[in-house]
């Protein structure tokens, strides 16, 4: 895999990252987002759909707990995920754990990793994680590692968490180092370090000496809807300490389900790359994406304005970058989720519709909720780019923290 | 198509098998030509399994079906006229059927209490007791707008006997007349009878006479599939067509199983609807000729052939039984991937069946199929009975 830094605004940076193994030719421009999946496959969208959603190449990731528990039969096909799951035109992407979910804290124990299935605890161990990556033919994998730390964590689960990392991640780069068939898979360095300013220096200082393709900012959260309430400004001088002690021009990737207005600040920062857990999270809470991240839809946006807001809806705690498509407010409304939008959700079915179908249970409400919700995150990255190349990450962070729906 | 002066449905024989009863046409309705016999998936709340409409039209999908009683009670009425009616609300550009809620009668049955004036029933959604009038019901399915509507029958378990089905039967004619009389969109909407009768060849035979002076543009043949035996089944349905006008689409309702569906139309049923295929597909049960395939069991974990070789639809094309496996009980993306897949095998069967007969080769279709379908040999004696009566001889 190659990594290319080719333009460091006033905040952010663009890039391109390409030569993946055995895909000549496909190339991502960063920032960009990992396709969250689930089970192999984009949560409610089948491969057929997901061609009417978006063009994009996309880089499926693809959580171990979740791919986990159907192991042996990808071992006994002798495929790669991608081809098991029905997704060989996409590359893939293995992490230890599943940013769209919250992981039970506590369960790691000596160099046993817990990995929570649908099945229930699992636990990994290097050898053993080392082995499944080899069966599963990623493109690129973060090593094993525990990031089972939040902003509560104390001194000593920190630093246990540094020092099991440490030991795990020597042993998978190891192993990578001596595999014939991992030579031209990219592997990942996770930094740890919790909320330690600390902790985070000596990581990356660590880090920074291996050999690898980029590095994931692990510790900050414990997945699931835990990384949207994290304000950024905690956030910020822990991620700053841990880029000026790595190198360059290597890929800095930061997985959860942030608020957008902290991600903005994040890729000013310098993180290359993302995934889409807040779309899916949003999506199973009932809700759609509709914060503004152009001018032109900061005027649409406020159209909720004109609709009358339920006391449901005032006493709820809903982020403010999504409207609750369960609330009866949408029940008689005929106009698409964003009038602007164009995804397939807005431009053919209205709130009224998918309001509909969300509160029959129907398996649709869900797939048009993720068909847009999907759209809206992909094209905010668009705007990312754009606003980095104009230096315009300031205007555009702004935007999308400062609107709020008039209430 | 208002300004036009062309009927609400057009039927046209364009082929007939030269020894059955099958035979192949072409009905035109208002959102789309349907090409018969054709089985029409069952959308039941303005939605087929989580399928997008751009799905099924890719599935060459022309007509799905919706419940009335269901789509009366939620979204209701008045958001369904607001929103222009069904094909609009959930944005289906072809051809729409409603039922007339009757049918959730007999598995209301409990509940409800059947008068001359309609249905009263307590709503399993909240308690509230409604009453389901042939006027109501009509309204109803004017508000959803669907090229075709049933009219309320009064619908008798299909193994009760006595005076309660010719009651019933006789109930169905006048609710008939009361159902023509409330209908306001007869430009854009046609309404069928619904032929009655239980299992009694006689009551049938009254009921589809009664119903045929009333000069419909198509008919169905009801309050079967509940129950009764098979043998009675197909009689009833054998007796029905050769009553019905020749020029017009009959319509066996809540059949649905491929068998059932050969076999009926050798009979010379034109269309049909079942909640089977895309139910089955929720559970991981996905259909072939053979039969079905429960995807859940564990023998599929290392099966890496799609569900049926021969099948062209997008789960077959693209995925593997192990896979599907895999996610089958956990991931709503499976429901979809074996809901396409039966889908098009219930559309591709009618493909198969109408082309056959158009080359007049349809025994040897059936033949064909039923020597896949009961490799043994070891045929039910009802479908050799059936397609004896038609002239086609099993080995």
């Amino acid at each position: 895999m190659k990594f290319l830094v080719n333009y460091s605004g006033k905040c952010g940076r663009l890039g391109v990252l390409s030569d993946m193994c055995n895909r000549e030719g496909e190339t991502f421009l960063t920032p960009f987002l990992t396709m969250y999946t689930r089970g192999g496959n984009v949560p409610h969208i089948t491969h057929e759909v997901l061609q009417l959603l978006t063009k994009e190449n996309l880089l499926m990731h693809m959580p171990l707990p979740n791919i986990m528990t159907v192991f042996p039969s990808i071992g006994a096909s002798g495929q790669s995920v991608s081809e098991f799951v029905g997704l060989k035109e996409y590359p893939s992407y293995v992490t230890p754990q599943d940013p769209g979910i919250e992981t039970p804290s506590g369960y790691n124990k000596g160099d046993q990793i817990a990995a929570w299935t649908k099945n229930g605890k699992r636990t990994v161990d290097p050898l053993k994680y080392m082995n499944m990556v080899e069966k599963l033919k990623p493109d690129i994998y973060l090593a094993l590692c525990d990031g089972d730390t939040d902003s509560d964590s104390s001194k000593k689960r920190v630093l246990k968490s540094m020092t099991r990392t440490s030991k795990l991640f020597r042993e998978c780069y190891n192993h990578h180092k001596a595999s014939a068939a991992l030579q031209s898979v990219a592997i990942l360095a996770p930094i740890e370090g919790g909320y330690d300013l600390n902790a985070r220096r000596t990581t990356s200082e660590e880090m920074a000496g291996y050999d690898v393709d980029g590095y994931v900012f692990d510790g900050f959260h414990t997945n699931g809807a835990t990384a949207e309430i994290i304000s950024c400004d905690t956030l910020e001088p822990l991620v700053r300490e841990c880029l000026e002690r790595l190198p360059k021009d290597k890929l800095r990737v930061i997985h959860g389900a942030w608020h957008p207005a902290t991600l903005i600040r994040l890729v000013a920062l310098g993180c290359d790359v993302f995934d889409t857990s807040l779309p899916y999270l949003s999506t199973e809470r009932g809700s759609a994406l509709v914060f503004p991240f152009t001018d032109n839809m900061s005027q649409y946006t406020p159209l909720i304005d004109s609709l009358k807001i339920s006391e449901k809806e005032k006493i709820s705690i809903n982020p403010p970058y999504e409207i609750s498509m369960d609330d009866d407010v949408h029940k008689e409304v005929f106009q698409p989720i964003l009038m602007d939008c164009s995804c397939l959700a807005c431009k053919q079915h209205t709130r009224a519709y998918i309001h509909h179908l969300l509160t029959s249970q129907e398996l649709l409400g869900k797939v048009l909720l993720m068909i847009h919700n999907l759209h809206h995150y992909l094209e905010f990255f668009r705007s990312i780019r754009t606003a980095i190349k104009n230096d315009s990450l300031d205007a555009l962070h702004h935007l999308v923290q400062y609107h709020r729906r008039p209430l | 198509m208002p300004g036009k002066a062309s009927p609400a449905l057009t039927f046209k024989e364009l082929g007939r098998c030269s020894i059955s009863k099958a035979r192949v046409g072409i009905m035109s309705l208002p959102h789309e030509d349907v090409d018969t016999p054709v089985f029409m998936p069952v959308g039941t709340k303005g939605t087929i399994k989580g399928l997008l409409p751009q799905q099924l039209e890719a599935l060459n999908c022309q007509i799905i079906l919706g419940n009335t009683y269901h789509l009366g009670t939620k979204p209701g009425i008045s958001i369904l006229k607001k929103a222009g009616g069904l094909h609009k609300f959930m944005s289906w550009p072809r051809a729409l059927l409603t039922d007339s809620g009757g049918f959730q009668m007999v598995s209301l049955l409990e509940l409800a209490e059947i008068t001359e004036e309609g249905v009263k029933f307590k709503s399993p959604y909240d308690g509230s007791e409604c009453m389901l009038t042939p006027e109501h019901s009509t309204e109803i399915q004017n508000a959803i707008g669907a090229d075709i509507m049933m009219q309320l029958d009064d619908v008798v378990h299909s193994t009760t006997t006595g005076p309660r089905v010719e009651e019933a039967m006789h109930r169905t004619t006048r609710w008939l007349d009361r159902c023509m009389k409330a209908h306001t969109r007869d430009h854009d909407q046609t309404i069928f009878p619904i032929v009655q009768g239980g299992l009694d060849p006689d009551l049938r035979k009254q009921s589809a006479i009664q119903h045929m002076e009333r000069n419909s543009r198509g008919f169905a043949i009801g309050g079967l599939s509940g129950g009764e035996s098979k043998d009675e089944f197909w009689k009833m349905v054998h007796l029905s067509t050769d009553l019905l006008p020749k020029d017009k689409p009959r319509y066996c309702m809540g059949v649905g199983f491929a068998e059932d569906l050969v076999v009926c139309c050798a009979l010379g049923v034109d269309m049909y609807d079942c909640v089977f295929p895309t139910r089955t597909a929720r559970f991981g049960c996905a259909l072939v000729d053979e039969g079905q395939l429960n995807l859940k069991n564990i023998a599929f974990e290392c099966d890496f052939r799609p569900i049926d070789s021969d099948c062209t639809c997008s789960t077959c094309k693209r995925y593997t039984r192990a896979y599907l496996h895999s996610i089958v009980t956990t991931e709503t993306v499976a429901c979809q991937l074996v809901s396409v897949h039966n889908i098009a095998y219930q559309l591709r069967l009618m493909g198969r069946i109408r082309s056959s007969i158009m080359e007049d080769t349809y025994p040897d279709f059936v033949k064909g199929f039923m020597k896949r379908k009961y490799h043994d040999g070891n045929y039910p004696q009802w479908i050799v009975d059936a397609l004896n009566a038609v002239g086609i001889k099993l080995e």
